[in-house]
């Protein structure tokens, strides 16, 4: 096959576009094992739940889009709240019992999934259709929406753990949670609204990829196992390392595969991932 | 303590009469197991519905097997394999060795090869649900009838008619990484060759991970090369719209084709919308051939409340066949039953009148032979698609 600019060149935008996909997922996950270390393994139901939201609300109810919004981010600010303080907080610092205890919820949300939602695959429309052309490139609009609300999201996230009080505490906390309690910074809230706006994140990203993709309750796992990839590579708890990270991934699967093919290029990320990961255990942007 | 105990021995004592009280013809019925050894969870879920529900329906139908004087209870036992062949090999396990299952319908040519063993080894009749592979149905494996249209005789009957029909030039392939994939794309390749001296060729063909859902890098490098039509082979629908979608994106306007997968026009048209439109689908009837058909779509609709999934009917049709057979010889014996039915037809198939062959193919009269029809989608919706196949030996 001859290989030629205009080819690589849409590849290369397919695959930022994917990559920004991974990020919008992978960033609740970031930001609460950055601030709590914990491994949140039911994130990948949470993004689930966000785009089964959208299509019971939305598709099933008629709810129009903007409030649909609106009730994910509020149920899953409230749920997040809840197993934060039903779960996560008793066994704050007890890494393995946190693995556990968050891989149980993942199941369990996942097996009242499939009763509940059954096991036929379920679509939501586009919300915006077409396509835009760029120097001949064709960027479908529905991933440049879901593009545009990660690129809100990474910066308010930056802002709000970079430029606000609460994210002084929540760098506090993850810095020296002892010291940072003797300095008066009320971790359990802390905490709570880590794990909340965590889930927020998962179920929004959840909320746009779902016009994009089929949806099933076990939809979850593989943009888990990407994030789980991206937040490790990109350093555990950097935002800005995760948006690199998740935009290489994407990049690398992409172009890897106009190049040497779809089934090549699966190697040739984790390939490169490990490569990565040995020349910089951290990640890229991790601390040592 | 003692009343907790004195409850249970009265309800215990209950339980016994009202067993004992039972007519002595319900304790004469046997139960004769068939299984489902199908998907019935994950993105091919569908297909393993569909075979679960036609089976249940002709078990309804059949009522009571008299085999050898006594009767028989037909009762369809799913194990789910998720289209995953751990899975496929723990539920034949299952079947076979726990259970005393000697007959089913297994869904799956990419789940096959690890069972063949244990089907040959049991003896068990399988009515195999795979299109792919001509490992699955040969003289090596008797007890093995595949039960829908192969690859082999989809492409060969149908390639250069719809190649024909539609003036094309350029044929791609997009299929799973798996046995049916990569059969499927072999024979493809060897069919579309053949028509060299018609001025077409076979372009590039392209593999991806089953549930993959970002196809983008694949359908990069197929258009590159300018097909004019891309055979999407046997993913579940969901995978199909996904591909159709993407490809339109890409601005890919050819016809895609869609061989061996049973297609829901519902589904791709939720999914893709007007991208879908120009999926030719083999095995899909625009219109019902027979009043059978019609009747299991609406007696589908009325139990579920939604369509009957496109595999229903050849899982009915195929237990009723094998009931029949098994009735006829009287025996359960899965290589005496398999002698019978490799000789037997099947004129009330709701597809039409069916028999076995493939001989030539395969080397055993093992494949199904029965009508097959093609639609293409228009609007979300099937259309006849009239070509006039070739033969398949």
């Amino acid at each position: 096959m001859e290989i030629y600019l205009p080819l690589l060149a849409q590849g290369l935008a397919i695959g930022l576009l994917t990559g920004i996909l991974y990020v919008l997922v992978a960033l609740g996950l970031t930001l609460i094992y950055g601030i709590l270390h914990i491994v949140n393994f039911a994130h990948g139901e949470i993004y689930m739940l966000g785009a089964m939201a959208v299509f019971y609300f939305h598709v099933v109810g008629g709810l129009p889009l903007a409030p649909t919004l609106l009730a994910i981010v509020v149920l899953s600010l409230l749920f997040g709240l809840a197993i934060e303080r039903g779960v996560f907080r008793s066994l704050r610092g007890q890494w393995l019992q946190l693995v556990v205890a968050s891989v149980g919820i993942s199941l369990v949300i996942q097996s009242v999934g499939w009763i509940v939602f059954g096991i036929q695959e379920k679509t939501v429309p586009t919300y915006v259709p077409g396509i835009v052309q760029l120097l001949g490139v064709r960027l479908p609009r529905e991933r440049l929406l879901a593009a545009g609300v990660a690129v809100v999201l990474v910066a308010g996230l930056y802002v709000l753990v970079y430029r606000t009080k609460v994210g002084l505490a929540m760098r506090a906390i993850e810095e020296d949670e002892e010291t940072a309690r003797m300095l008066g910074v009320n971790a359990n809230r802390v905490a709570a609204l880590s794990v909340a706006l965590g889930f927020v994140l998962a179920a929004v990203a959840g909320a746009f990829v779902a016009p994009i993709y089929s949806l099933n309750p076990g939809m979850g796992l593989e943009p888990i196992l990407m994030s789980f990839l991206i937040i490790i590579v990109g350093g555990l708890g950097s935002i800005t390392g995760t948006v690199l990270a998740g935009l290489l991934v994407g990049v690398l699967q992409s172009v890897g595969g106009v190049l040497f093919g779809a089934e090549a290029a699966y190697g040739l990320v984790f390939a490169v991932m490990i490569a990565v990961l040995v020349v910089r255990p951290a990640g890229l942007l991790g601390r040592a | 303590m003692m009343r907790l105990s004195r409850v249970i021995t009265v309800i215990a004592a209950l339980a016994l009469l009202v067993g004992l009280a039972q007519p002595p013809d319900a304790h004469a019925q046997k139960t004769f197991k068939m299984g489902a050894i199908v998907p019935v969870s994950g993105p091919a879920a569908a297909f393993g519905i569909g075979v679960q529900h036609g089976m249940e329906f002709a078990a309804e139908d059949i009522g009571t097997l008299t085999v050898g004087g006594d009767k028989y209870k037909i009762e369809v036992v799913t194990y789910d394999t998720a289209y995953d062949p751990g899975k496929a090999v723990a539920g034949m396990n299952r079947a076979v060795y726990n259970d005393g299952v000697k007959y089913g319908i297994i869904i799956g040519a990419g789940v096959h090869p690890p069972i063949l063993p244990i089907i040959k080894e049991t003896g068990f009749l399988d009515l195999a649900f795979a299109a792919a592979g001509r490992q699955i149905t040969n003289a090596d494996n008797p007890t093995v009838f595949r039960i829908m249209a192969s690859s082999d005789q989809l492409y060969q009957t149908y390639t250069a008619a719809v190649v024909e029909k539609l003036g094309l030039k350029r044929v791609a392939f997009l299929g799973p990484n798996d046995e049916l994939g990569k059969n499927d794309g072999r024979v493809l390749k060897t069919q579309v060759e053949a028509l060299k001296g018609k001025g077409v060729s076979f372009v590039a063909d392209e593999y991806y991970e089953r549930g993959a859902k970002d196809f983008g890098p694949a359908l990069l490098r197929l258009i590159a090369h300018k097909p004019d039509l891309i055979e999407t082979d046997g993913s579940p629908t969901g995978s199909i719209a996904l591909i159709a979608k993407q490809a339109r994106e890409l601005g890919f306007t050819g016809y895609f084709l869609n061989s061996t997968a049973v297609l829901e026009a519902k589904a791709i048209s939720d999914i893709a919308g007007k991208a879908g439109d120009n999926i030719i689908a083999l095995r899909i009837w625009a219109k019902p051939p027979t009043e059978l058909y019609s009747q299991l779509a609406e007696r589908h609709q009325k139990k579920y409340g939604e369509a009957a999934p496109g595999t229903l009917w050849e899982a009915y049709a195929a237990t009723r066949w094998v009931a029949d057979v098994i009735q006829k010889t009287g025996t359960f014996d899965t290589k005496k039953v398999a002698d019978a039915l490799g000789q037997s037809t099947y004129p009330q198939h709701p597809f039409g009148a069916a028999t076995w062959g493939g001989e030539k193919t395969y080397g055993a009269k093992r494949q199904i032979v029965l009508p097959i029809p093609a639609a293409i989608l228009k609007d979300g919706k099937w259309e006849p698609f009239d070509v006039r196949t070739g033969k398949f030996d």
